[in-house]
């Protein structure tokens, strides 16, 4: 067991409470997680959720835009705002003795923004903007192209930000609705941490929070998630660069899903630090790549399992073929005791690096609380780590990676890569 | 400085008589530490024609020794819960293991052994010049920011080494040589030329011996001091412009300014925080919330061994606007900035801003380090950082308009911008 000390309690109108008490230095953060996300964003007003977000700290009943900045700036604090997929998260940090302040402060834009016209159209115009901006970046190009090929109209499709015709299409009623069916006590929790004392911080939290109408909404139900059938190849074109980005996946699993544990343990044999397979072969043994990683986006529904790396557009396709072979031998051969062992011994040794700070064990307790995981994700880490099997991993790893059915996007000058990437299969060619 | 906000730091110091330089800040609130060697090289110390040396090398010290085999230093502290890395400034370069402090030995006998026994060969150094090669293409050729910055270097510098990149340029990185490396490694990497930070959960005692253990029978080098050149004084505006394949335009204006010690320093960095920190900040609301005339923009002030540059840079500037106009609004707020005097308020909230930052930064062991080492490299104070403190609340709003004068003049300033082609 490794003691977490913290406290957990509910409002009457149903919103949860995370206190963690850490008196190294004076300071503290406020964090307000709400369950909606561009996950509830409705078909065709892709960005919704992430524009009602970023309108929270532009203007409230009581403050417009600058004075929200200003008394935050004034303080020294940070006041940030971040709309995922599944959720939305309004965080607050200060030094301690402004704790009232930064609640009261997250409260208010919480509750009550004002979302006037004028503040809508400077930010619709800046998430536009923003995401024409993708165009320059190989990255974003290939994300965006890579969720849209894996989850089509599904919600999971395009980034939290949106995209130009669904942010377009936004109507001010649209976002008012939005707020009011989502920010909600009962879908959210609240998690302060720091320098503080946690009875006076529940007492504060009941006299800002208490009055925050509860209402129960109906789920809303979404498409499904297909599956990938094949190989399916898509080449971005922009002829200005010399380094192609590589995306290669396909669905991966929940948050929820009972092989976690197992998954985890495979990952990082396959491509997470220094040791992995991946790391090995591209960049130790063959100086292909500066970096390369694999990824389970573990989310509410089945997130994204991707690799990503990047190589010189001459040996771009090599490195790709090597992650493919690679991919082929996880569910054929698995991994090794020795390979198990290593990775147990890492996420084992490294549990106490990953709890230094309030706001790093904070994010633990909130995720356990958020995913309704068992109470005991967290205190029972070592045991729930050193518990895998090498055969619970193997049999994990045939039913979660699939070779044969992938994703790959190469944002690239395609005229670099073309002939060599259509020898793996038929191939699309995109303007980015 | 109000006295709820202090917050106290204690370091404790050991000599080793080959030189090496201990230093260890204890905090016992959880079973971890991060070790830290801190080398006194960087690209400052690198020559034409070998651009990006001091780069390479630190690739190279992960690709074993004569008792290590390759890529297994990070594979021994990942067994251990650790985690490892390393980086190359202008000014110096540092190795990192953050692991449980039950591992204090294992780091010191691993960071030993690379300072002394390492083993470069020619098989290694070509595959890790391909990597480094991919590295530049990923932070430099294929960024807009990456060639932006470049280029703000190599036009603000004509003489010192900080005109190139710490990677180095394509070229040099091609022709680098093991003879080359072998002759770095025999110059800068010396128990004399290094410090050692533990920070985290230690017993200072122990440590010592450990170190002393470890690292006692490594012998000293001997260390040139070669001279630097310096930069010659800039006395005309130079303006660059780069044709790019991008949506947006880019900006970015830098002005010498001195080196990390000096006390305008401090000045510098209230002023950069007003101009550009918090969405509240001078600049931000007037381009980026007022005109919309651009997604970003920030400030930097260069805290290095030798004089450096305060930039701002502007990106993706929209479309109804162009550098040229930026740069009318910088320049008219640079001006403001010596006729008028900044608010108590404004000093107020840049010095809350600041001081916030810090104290949030050293939360975790690997930043309290880092804090320490950039300010021993850069001016010899491992402490440095808590003593700017004070010197932020010195400030008056005289002195931010004395700074501004001084610095940012015509002569003084240099222009780049990246043009999208077409």
């Amino acid at each position: 067991m490794i003691p977490i000390d913290f406290k957990k309690s509910t409002l009457d109108n149903g919103l949860r409470i995370i206190v963690v008490e850490h008196h190294e230095y004076p300071v503290v953060a406020v964090d307000l997680l709400v369950r909606a996300g561009s996950v509830d964003d409705p078909q065709g007003n892709d960005g919704l959720s992430s524009i009602v977000a970023q309108l929270l700290r532009e203007g409230t009943r009581e403050k417009d835009s600058f004075e929200i900045a200003d008394a935050i700036d004034f303080i020294g604090g940070t006041l940030s705002v971040d709309g995922d997929y599944d959720s939305t998260s309004i965080t607050a940090s200060a030094l301690a003795k402004n704790f009232t302040f930064i609640l009261k402060m997250v409260s208010e834009v919480a509750r009550s923004p004002a979302f006037q016209p004028r503040d809508t159209e400077f930010q619709r115009d800046k998430s536009i903007a923003t995401i024409l901006r993708e165009k320059d970046n190989k990255i974003s190009i290939g994300n965006r192209n890579f969720n849209q090929m894996l989850y089509g109209m599904h919600p999971y499709g395009h980034p939290p930000i949106g995209t130009v015709s669904g942010l377009k299409s936004i109507k001010r009623g649209t976002i008012l609705a939005f707020h009011k069916d989502h920010f909600l006590p009962n879908k959210s929790i609240l998690t302060v941490v720091g320098d503080i004392n946690t009875a006076n911080v529940l007492a504060t939290i009941e006299e800002v929070f208490g009055e925050w109408r509860r209402e129960d909404r109906e789920e809303i139900l979404l498409p499904p998630i297909d599956t990938i059938d094949g190989h399916r190849i898509r080449i971005v074109d922009k002829p200005d660069l010399t380094q192609t980005d590589i995306h290669i996946g396909h669905i991966g699993i929940k948050r929820t899903d009972p092989d976690y544990f197992p998954i985890v343990l495979l990952n990082y044999v396959l491509g997470r630090g220094p040791t992995s397979r991946l790391y090995t072969k591209l960049r130790a043994e063959r100086g292909l790549t500066y970096g390369v990683t694999s990824t389970f986006d573990t989310r509410n529904l089945r997130g994204p399992f991707f690799i990503r790396t990047f190589s010189k557009n001459k040996s771009a396709i090599e490195a790709l073929q090597l992650v493919l072979d690679e991919l082929e031998k996880i569910p054929l051969k698995g991994i090794t005791q020795a390979e198990l062992d290593s990775a147990k011994s890492f996420y084992v040794g490294h549990f106490p690096l990953s709890i230094e700070t309030p706001p790093q064990i904070a994010s633990k307790i909130i995720e356990q609380e958020f995913y309704g995981l068992p109470e005991d994700s967290i205190t029972n880490y070592l045991e729930h780590i050193n518990a895998v099997s090498l055969e619970e991993v193997n049999r994990a790893a045939k039913r979660v990676i699939d070779p044969r059915n992938l994703v790959v996007v190469l944002v690239s000058k395609a005229e670099d890569i073309l002939d060599e990437a259509k020898v793996l299969g038929g191939v699309e060619l995109r303007e980015p | 400085m109000p006295t709820d906000t202090q917050i106290k730091l204690d370091l404790e110091e050991h000599l080793l008589e080959n030189g090496l330089r201990l230093i260890m800040n204890r905090s016992n609130s959880s079973p971890i530490i991060s070790f830290q060697v801190w080398y006194h090289v960087g690209s400052i110390d690198e020559k034409a024609g070998i651009t990006g040396i001091s780069h390479l090398f630190e690739h190279m010290m992960f690709k074993g020794s004569e008792n290590i085999g390759p890529e297994e230093h990070s594979r021994i502290v990942h067994q251990h819960g650790g985690t490892d890395n390393a980086f190359t400034s202008k000014d110096c370069t540092a190795y990192f293991e953050n692991l449980p402090s039950s591992q204090l030995e294992l780091a010191a006998r691993l960071e030993a052994d690379r300072m002394t026994n390492l083993r470069l060969t020619a098989n290694t150094l070509t595959s890790e010049r391909e990597v480094v090669k991919e590295e530049r293409r990923l932070r430099i050729d294929n960024s807009l920011f990456g060639r932006l910055n470049e280029e703000l270097y190599a036009t603000a510098f004509v003489e010192h080494p900080y005109r190139w990149p710490v990677i180095g340029w394509m070229s040099d990185l091609e022709t680098l040589c093991l003879d080359d490396c072998k002759s770095f490694y025999r110059t800068y990497y010396s128990p004399n030329n290094a410090t050692i930070l533990v920070i985290g959960d230690i017993d200072c005692k122990r440590t010592i011996s450990i170190i002393e253990k470890n690292f006692s029978s490594l012998q000293p080098a001997t260390i040139f001091e070669e001279a630097i050149s310096p930069e010659p004084q800039q006395v005309e505006e130079r303006q660059r412009e780069i044709a790019v394949d991008a949506q947006f335009p880019w900006y970015a204006v830098a002005y010498h300014i001195p080196d990390a010690a000096h006390e305008d320093i401090q000045v510098l960095e209230l002023l950069g925080n007003i101009l550009t920190v918090g969405r509240s900040s001078r600049l931000y609301q007037k381009i980026i919330c007022k005109e919309k005339a651009a997604l970003s923009i920030f400030s930097s002030v260069d805290k290095n061994r030798d004089p450096g540059i305060f930039s701002i840079t502007v990106g993706n500037i929209r479309p109804g606007h162009t550098p040229e106009s930026i740069d009318t609004i910088i320049a008219e707020f640079l001006d403001i900035l010596k006729v008028g005097v900044v608010t108590e308020q404004e000093l107020e909230k840049a010095r809350n801003k600041i001081e916030t930052g810090l104290v949030f930064g050293l939360q975790t062991n690997f930043v309290r380090g880092l804090r320490i080492g950039l300010c021993l490299e850069r001016t010899g104070e491992p402490l440095g950082f808590m003593k700017d403190l004070d010197r932020y609340h010195r400030v008056s709003a005289e002195d931010v308009q004395r700074v501004a004068k001084r610095y940012f003049t015509a002569e003084n300033r240099t222009v780049v911008r990246l043009l999208p082609k077409g």
